[in-house]
């Protein structure tokens, strides 16, 4: 056991037994949850609630909702590494098997949103940018992959994206995803956002390389030419 | 072995593999990079995906990485699979992403495994266009290259260096795509393995820095299968050469020998046969100035001198058999002299006579490796025989080994396995009377001085067998470590054992074979290893003749004929010129210039053993065959050629010459029993591999004519010699069923690098498809009775105003040869004196070696006890090599000299 949260719950259920904690659940799976929210909410942080808590209530209730003047557009339910759900999602219920059903995973809880004003291409570099940094170095797939996914999404974002660039990006997801690629689960969770993200926002990909000045290149010397 | 299903074909595979070494063995072209036969796997690089079905209707699978997947009974996979084949071509393509492709000018170039694998995948097209990141590069020393932007990150080379041979200056630095494998800071490593990073590092990272200064493609240059002649051991390796001159030693597996790894002084001690210090006409030395002359003059005045009176012959440990033994049949049995004065000439009789009498077998390095109990009594292996001491290593691989099965861990698991075995014991204990590098593998590292080191092995034996003879006074810290040594061993199922003739004790050798003769006793079956000073002592001490030492009282008068010998090492200086003064006259047969070669009256240039073929026999006993990679111009030729040459000259007609190398080992199988069986070393020179003699260059190789164009467009014939059953050009046969002790280079379709040694291999880690390389000559006596030597030596016992001298065997330094090269030269740290006791930094000693006086820089060393010292041998005084009693004379910093070298 290595996780903090888990370990925190041990002395409480010690203390007050198995049927106390099942009953602080707000499903089958018992105990309460660290739930968060980042992103454009009026009060961003982190909140224990019961397990089974829907997104509707930590968001709105909790976090105070989204600010003045910007819509919930999606949202990465359980942290960097999960799969992003559209806003039609907004009141899902935060236990285990429900995000899954939708396409994604309840993953830290820590739920991450994007609205309606912010780049879903540069939230996605953003993230990608912290998984090619926190590589540990130890396979391609992910030590190499991720660093190419992480400049193709500075090209798009930049105008200076290609059709093929989306292909690129396509086949990392398809090909960095899957379990059992890499080493460990570092890289297909660095994928999930990206392939999610991908589908999700197609039409914003497609608008970024479509008005982007073809031929330019990398800042630095090698670039196409090479 | 289990059935599998590899892409629809059913193949046999063996169970204790993993699925990419069934593959290979199976024929298949997986591509690889971070496995390694020797290393195991680790999963790193993600280049060896196949798709594992879960049964016959399984039709979608999913992918696997074949290094880490075990080998199970009716398991189905595919390598051909169209989703496995784009995830292989696209894990080059990650890996290129940061590749500066600068094949052209790498070095590695035309033997890259990156290359292989790269074309392997099919990844032709480089659609990655961003910057690549770029890293420093280091100065790693005289050995290896450091070129960073080229490595794929395999985290091969660490594995090895830290891993498998123990270094600690080489790691892997950094995270994410800026991993970075070097030292900490620019510097020469520090591991005698170093070397092997040339060929365990996939890309041209790690290259091999002296080739580098006489660089030449793989392809364009010939190979020859060679032995190395450095130290007693035998590696076997594979020499390159181009244009005449030699170029680089590379590894040669040998399943028993050295398997995949060479030691530095081996890999880069070559260099000495294209130094200018060799000898490349006959000549008549007039006051220490060579002359060259013609050869045939030389012969002729070597004809006058020797047509009448005695002659008297001095071999050579560092000479072929074959030389040896024309010089013995010229001068007679009874006036040829092993070339070894004493005590080595005792001991290594006194070595060979307990091998072949012992019921102990002589240890194969291989077997080392698993040995579960192993004792080194008396001896740093780790300088007088590097690789063997990299194979005792592996022994903690062992202890490692049997964690893994508790837990039920393939041994090939590397990275599971090593943190199984984390806090296991090593079963091997060392003990000698200085710090050596295997202690800190050792379950024990008992610091004892010879003698005592040798009373502990007595009193071992006397604990295994209690009629084996105890030491008496021992001290109750010694009596312990002599039970639970002999605990350790008897409860092994494979105990070894260690010693040689570093500190020239004879008690040393005589208690390990007690130690053997006691287990064996007990219903053991022990392994035994002494190492010899040099790759031919063990075939002299077979073969026989006086010391130097009875040579020096007999050879007055006599015209002494010293075969490629350096007296000068072996007597000192009074005994030396003594010898010289005494004769007749002196010829010298050498390839080199010697100390002894300028004393000469008339020298004959002999070929080196890249320019000639011999047997040379290690100190495993086995006889092993290097083959000649140079043909060399006239005058020279091969030292066996110049003594029948001499012999005609002298009107001695009892030398017929021999037409080809084969007839003279005819004539020593048949005339020396011991030898019978070296004509088995290696196939004669009429091989064929289907009727086609066999070839040393590639197909590929250029410039056949162009190369001399210069000097004459003409083509002219190629040279030939009647030695070897290699033809010198590409026209020939080649095959992967070649013999081992043939093969002049790894390759075969597809497979550049020494990869493609895999497919060279019956199975990969095991023999040689084409068979065994070189043949054992000296057995030991299985259920032989027990016979115990009973002269236990008394405790050390330390002077007054005396230090006991003890030789410092260094891997760099104290070898002939080796120190003729100069990257191994430059390696070499000056000789200094170590003492037991305080010293003041910067003080010199004065001491008296064999008679003459030197001033050497001191330094204090608080592992030795006081009044012991150490000095590296034939480093300060050429002949010194035997401890002894000597006074040190200490001055202070202040008074400092510059100080003598006799390198
Ligand atoms: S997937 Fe895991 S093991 Fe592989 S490089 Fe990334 S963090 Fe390291
Ligand atoms: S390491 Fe291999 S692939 Fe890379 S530049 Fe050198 S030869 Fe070419
Ligand atoms: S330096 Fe060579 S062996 Fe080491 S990780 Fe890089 S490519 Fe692999
Ligand atoms: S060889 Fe299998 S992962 Fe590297």
């Amino acid at each position: 056991m290595n996780n903090i949260e888990t370990f925190s719950n041990i002395p409480h259920i010690l203390a007050n037994g198995t049927e106390w904690y099942l009953g602080l659940s707000a499903c089958v799976d018992g105990g309460t949850k660290l739930y968060g929210v980042s992103g454009r909410a009026k009060r961003p942080g982190v909140f224990e609630l019961p397990l089974g808590t829907s997104l509707g209530v930590i968001l709105n209730e909790c976090a105070g909702g989204m600010q003045d003047g910007y819509k919930l557009r999606a949202f990465l339910p359980g942290g960097a590494s999960t799969a992003f759900l559209g806003a039609e999602h907004a009141d899902i219920i935060m236990d285990y098997p429900t995000p899954e059903k939708a396409g994604s995973r309840l993953g830290t809880g820590l739920a991450i949103l994007l609205d309606d004003k912010t780049s879903p291409i540069g939230m996605i570099r953003n993230l990608e940018h912290f998984f090619a940094q926190e590589s540990c170095g130890w396979c391609t797939p992910c030590r190499d992959g991720l660093p190419w996914v992480e400049r193709l999404l500075i090209a798009i974002e930049e105008g200076r994206g290609t059709p093929e660039d989306i292909e690129r990006l396509h086949d990392a997801a398809r090909l960095i995803g899957p379990m059992g690629r890499t080493f460990c689960a570092h890289a297909p969770g660095a994928i999930a956002p990206l392939a999610s993200g991908l589908k999700m926002f197609a039409e914003d990909f497609q608008r970024m390389v479509s008005k982007s000045t073809p031929g330019t290149v990398e800042s630095g010397a090698a670039g196409q030419a090479a | 072995m289990a059935k599998i299903v590899i892409d629809g074909r059913e193949v046999e595979a063996r169970t204790d593999v993993n699925l990419l070494q069934a593959c290979l063995e199976a024929g298949k072209d997986l591509p690889y990079f971070c496995w390694h036969p020797e290393l195991g796997s680790v999963g790193a690089c993600r280049q060896c995906a196949v798709k594992q079905y879960a049964n016959a209707d399984d039709k979608r699978g999913r992918i696997v990485m074949a290094c880490m997947t075990p080998v199970t009974e009716g398991a189905i996979f595919s390598v051909d699979d169209p989703e496995a084949k784009e995830f292989r071509g696209e894990v080059v393509e990650w890996l290129m992403t940061n590749h500066p492709h600068d094949c052209p000018v790498c070095e590695e170039g035309g033997e890259c495994h990156l290359q292989d694998m790269t074309v392997m995948t099919g990844h032709r097209e480089r659609r990655y266009r961003f910057d690549k990141r770029t890293h420093n590069n280091q100065e790693l020393g005289p050995f290896v290259k450091h070129e960073m932007n080229r490595c794929i990150s395999c985290y091969r080379c660490v594995r090895f260096y830290r891993d498998y041979a123990g270094g600690e200056d080489l790691g892997v630095f950094s995270a994410h795509n800026n991993v970075y494998f070097g030292r900490h800071e620019s510097g020469t490593l520090e591991s005698p393995y170093s070397g092997n990073l040339i060929e365990v590092c996939p890309t041209g990272v790690f290259t091999d820095k002296p080739f580098s200064k006489m660089y030449s493609r793989k392809w364009d240059m010939r190979g020859a299968p060679s032995v190395c002649s450095n130290c007693a051991t035998g590696c076997n390796t594979i020499i390159n050469e181009r244009a005449g001159k030699v170029r680089r030693t590379l590894n040669r597996y040998n399943d028993e020998v050295n398997r995949y790894f060479l030691c530095d002084r081996g890999r880069f001690g070559h260099g000495w046969v294209n130094a200018p210090t060799r000898l490349r006409s006959a000549g008549y030395v007039i006051n220490g100035d060579m002359t060259p002359v013609p050869a045939q003059a030389a012969l002729d005045h070597f004809g006058k001198i020797a047509a009448t009176g005695k002659l008297v012959g001095i071999g050579s440990p560092r000479a072929s058999l074959e030389s040896n033994y024309a010089l013995r049949k010229l001068v007679g049995a009874e006036n040829f002299s092993t070339g070894m004065a004493e005590p080595e000439h005792s001991l290594v009789k006194l070595a060979v006579s307990l091998l072949g009498s012992s019921p102990a077998r002589i240890a194969t390095m291989h077997e080392m490796e698993t040995s579960d109990g192993a004792l080194i009594l008396g001896e740093d292996v780790s300088a007088t025989s590097p690789r063997m001491s990299l194979a005792l290593r592996q022994i903690k691989r062992t202890a490692f080994n049997k964690a893994a099965d508790q837990a039920r861990v393939p041994h090939w698991m590397d990275a599971s396995v090593r943190t199984l075995g984390q806090d296991t014991v090593s079963p091997l204990f060392v003990v000698s009377p200085t710090v050596t590098d295997l202690d800190g593998f050792a379950q024990d590292a008992i610091r004892a001085m010879p003698e005592n080191a040798a009373r502990l092995g007595f009193a071992i034996a006397h604990r295994i067998d209690s009629s084996a003879p105890d030491a008496s006074d021992l001290t109750e810290a010694e009596t312990a470590s002599a039970s639970r040594i002999a605990e350790a061993l008897l409860a092994a199922e494979k105990p070894l054992l260690v010693s040689g003739l570093q500190y020239a004790s004879a008690a040393l050798l005589q208690a390990t074979a007690n130690i053997a003769s006691a287990l064996a006793a007990k219903g053991k079956t022990p392994l035994v290893s002494f190492v010899l000073p040099e790759g031919n002592s063990m075939g002299l001490a077979l073969m026989g003749g006086l010391s130097l030492d009875e040579i020096v009282s007999r050879s007055a008068d006599a015209t002494l004929i010293v075969l490629e010998n350096d007296l000068s090492r072996r007597l000192d200086t009074v005994r030396f010129n003594t010898l010289i003064d005494n004769a007749a006259n002196l010829v010298v047969l050498d390839h080199s210039v010697t100390p002894t070669a300028i004393r000469s009256q008339v020298t004959f240039p002999s070929a080196a053993y890249t320019e000639t073929d011999g047997t040379l026999i290690s100190a495993e006993g086995r006889a092993q065959r290097f083959f000649q990679v140079v043909y060399p111009d006239a005058p020279l030729q091969a030292a066996w050629r110049w003594i029948a040459d001499m012999a005609q000259a002298a009107g001695r007609s009892h030398v017929k010459p021999w037409a080809k190398l084969d007839d003279l080992i005819a004539e020593i199988a048949t005339i020396m029993p011991v030898f019978a069986r070296i004509p088995e070393a290696a196939p004669a020179s009429d091989y064929t591999l289907e009727g086609v003699p066999l070839r040393s260059q590639t197909h590929r190789v250029s410039g056949r004519t162009a190369i001399r164009a210069n000097i004459s467009v003409r083509d002219i014939p190629p040279p030939a010699s009647p030695d070897t059953p290699l033809h010198s050009t590409m026209e020939g046969s080649y095959s992967t069923d070649m013999p081992g002790t043939l093969v002049p280079f790894y390759q075969v379709p597809g497979w550049n690098s020494e990869q493609s040694l895999n497919r060279f291999q019956q199975e990969i880690g095991g023999k040689m498809r084409g068979g065994d390389c070189g043949v054992r000559l000296v057995e030991g006596v299985a259920n032989a009775a027990a016979s115990y030597a009973m002269d236990v030596p008394s405790a050390f016992v330390p002077r007054v105003g005396q230090f006991m001298l003890l030789p410092e065997a260094r891997v760099f330094g104290t070898d002939e040869m080796s120190m003729m090269a100069q990257p191994i030269a430059d390696r070499a740290a000056p000789a200094v004196v170590r003492i037991g006791g305080a010293v003041a930094k910067g003080s010199q000693v004065r001491l008296s070696l064999n008679g003459e006086v030197f001033t050497v820089d001191a330094v204090s060393d608080p592992t030795l006890p006081e009044g012991v010292a150490t000095c590296p041998p034939h480093m300060v005084s050429r002949s010194w090599s035997a401890p002894g009693w000597v006074s040190l004379e200490m001055t202070a910093p202040a008074e400092r000299v510059e100080t003598e070298s006799a390198v």
